[in-house]
């Protein structure tokens, strides 16, 4: 069994069984306990529990800057690098980039966006009418397991900056566990001091980072530009295509890496946020939208930030002798300031990472007040952190992240679209106060199990997965609803 | 000052920016154009901060 995948399964299993794992170690839980953590839960989420009114509406240019400063962050200077590693050659890489970006534009305008704007609705309160209170409760759970995952990727993105000063190694590409004493202690250093700014702030921390993300886009395409010489590109850039085909997307994989082709890109690039746009997260972004084509400005993310971004890191890790250490290529491509937009790039995208995570757990902590919730969201995230596999690995776990949500996404969007349009009754889980939708809960369950024994690329599983969610969902509706009568 | 702090905040990017092209065409040294980079950074940074504050004032106030 190929490394991914057994990561994949661990992963998967991970993030996913949390609710049955503690079910079974604590016990059923009575009703009364899961009556109070689910009114906790709407408390928490009831600030956005109204449909947002016409006055609250933005305008485009918010969407496009919304979207050009979220996606460039401590995560791409890993990706475009591993892209390299991964041994893609340069006509696979930029056609699998365009075209899978497009696809990823085109998620958040056709299934994201119309929805978002017809029920002007977090994905929190819809799928609460979808699916009942149980299953957001399990959802919530398991997204924030997700986020410290990720938050803990970045927090060692942001550790191979500062321990290139400490001369501390970064753990080689197929380690699982700290290689270094020297290592658990900085990312410890490093997650405690993310984690205690979030806690002091997460307001002013936003403002910084929106602060930083044009400047930390400025760092990629700067740094990228400046090694280009170091590659044996001419001044005139006359041999600048033969530079990128001969020396940095060569089609080589380093060894112990899988080949890429067109296709692994091009799913990546579509996939990298899939459970923002299929699995419609980002309902709570565009319910503030005018119209459904506001969704169209997501390109602004897609293009300067996750394309231009990928290749600039590309450029910048094909300098730095294709070795997989951020801090290393950004510090050879730009010096200290290099060395400080990994940092920053770390700590401004673990911050709103961590705090979502936190509130996605404060629901099973009644009562706790908000620090101590992201004390323990920070703490996860901090020994997570301390494993190299979860950002050596990260690719694979971008498509574990996105493949476990996208089911929901699924429902949702059967319940929004088709089920109407088959004459099937809508918001059965609402209207008949069910904790719990046990089409849903078996669709998101089935189609995860199916996925995982599909026989191709982790990569290429979701898309079969999501029409497989899709279909199944609609026959368990249009069973249940004959049976009714 | 409404006009001179969003100048200065996009013309210290666009810098941040020359000095890397400006070590691609040779001009510069690299040890040069890390330095001019840090300088740069610290004008961005000290004016993206102010014009951020200025902003919030302004949503705060309305003017």
């Amino acid at each position: 069994m190929e490394h991914g995948s057994l990561l994949a399964i661990l992963l998967t299993y991970f993030g996913y069984c949390f609710p049955a794992v503690s079910l079974y170690f604590i016990g059923p839980m009575p009703s009364s306990t899961l009556s109070q953590i689910v009114s906790k839960m709407d408390q928490l989420y009831e600030f956005d529990r109204e449909a947002v009114k016409p006055a609250s509406l933005h305008s485009g240019s918010k969407f496009a800057g919304v979207f050009a400063g979220e996606h460039v962050a401590a995560t791409e200077f890993v990706i475009g690098a591993f892209f390299v590693l991964h041994g893609v050659g340069v006509v696979d890489l930029l056609v699998g980039l365009a075209v899978g970006n497009l696809l990823a534009v085109l998620s958040w305008a056709f299934l994201c966006a119309p929805i978002a704007v017809r029920t002007r609705l977090t994905l929190y309160w819809y799928l609460r009418r979808i699916a009942g209170p149980g299953l957001t409760l399990i959802y919530n759970i398991a997204n924030a397991v997700m986020y410290c995952i990720l938050a803990g990727a970045m927090i060692s993105v942001s550790s191979t900056a500062i321990g290139l000063g400490f001369g501390i190694p970064v753990p080689p590409l197929d380690s699982v566990f700290p290689t270094s004493v020297g290592w658990v202690i900085l990312t410890f250093l490093i997650g405690a001091g993310f984690t205690t700014l979030a806690i002091l702030g997460f307001e002013r921390l936003s403002r910084f980072a929106s602060v930083c993300s044009p400047w930390i886009f400025a760092v990629f395409v700067t740094g990228a530009i400046a090694v280009l010489p170091g590659l044996g590109v001419e001044q005139d850039l006359s041999n600048l295509w033969e530079i990128a085909k001969t020396r940095i997307w060569n089609g080589i994989p380093n060894p112990g890496q899988e080949k890429f082709g067109m296709w692994h890109i091009l799913f990546f690039a579509w996939f990298a946020n899939l459970a923002m746009h299929v699995g419609l997260s980002d309902l709570a972004l565009f319910r503030y939208a005018k119209k459904w084509t506001y969704g169209f400005y997501s390109a602004f993310g897609m293009y300067p930030g996750h394309m231009l971004a990928w290749i600039c890191s590309g450029v910048m890790v094909a300098a730095a002798d294709r070795v997989m250490d951020p801090g290393l290529m950004a510090y050879r491509a730009a010096g200290l300031v290099g060395v400080t937009a990994v940092l920053l790039a770390g700590w401004t995208t673990a911050n709103p990472t961590l705090y979502r995570a936190g509130l996605a757990l404060q629901i099973a902590t009644p009562n706790w007040p908000r620090w101590k919730v992201t004390l323990i969201a920070g703490a996860t995230t901090t020994v997570l952190a301390c494993f190299p596999v979860f950002f050596l690995k990260l690719l694979d776990y971008v498509a574990i992240y996105g493949l476990v949500l996208m089911p929901i996404g699924a429902v949702v969007f059967a319940e929004h679209w088709i089920l109407p349009w088959l004459g099937i009754t809508q918001y059965q889980a609402e209207k008949k106060r069910w904790f719990l939708n046990w089409n849903a809960a078996i669709v998101w369950v089935g189609t995860l199990v199916v996925c995982y024994f599909m026989p191709f690329h982790l990569y290429f599983r979701w898309l079969p997965g999501y029409f497989i969610a899709l279909i199944s969902y609609v026959v368990l509706q249009r069973v249940a609803d004959s049976k009714r009568g | 000052m409404k006009i001179l702090i969003p100048l200065l905040t996009v013309l210290s990017l666009v810098a941040c920016l020359g000095t890397g092209i400006a070590h691609f065409q040779g001009r510069v040294t690299f040890n040069a154009y890390t330095t001019a980079f840090i300088l740069f950074s610290v004008v961005y940074f000290v004016s993206a901060t102010v014009w951020s504050e200025m902003r919030k004032k302004k949503e705060r106030t309305g003017r």
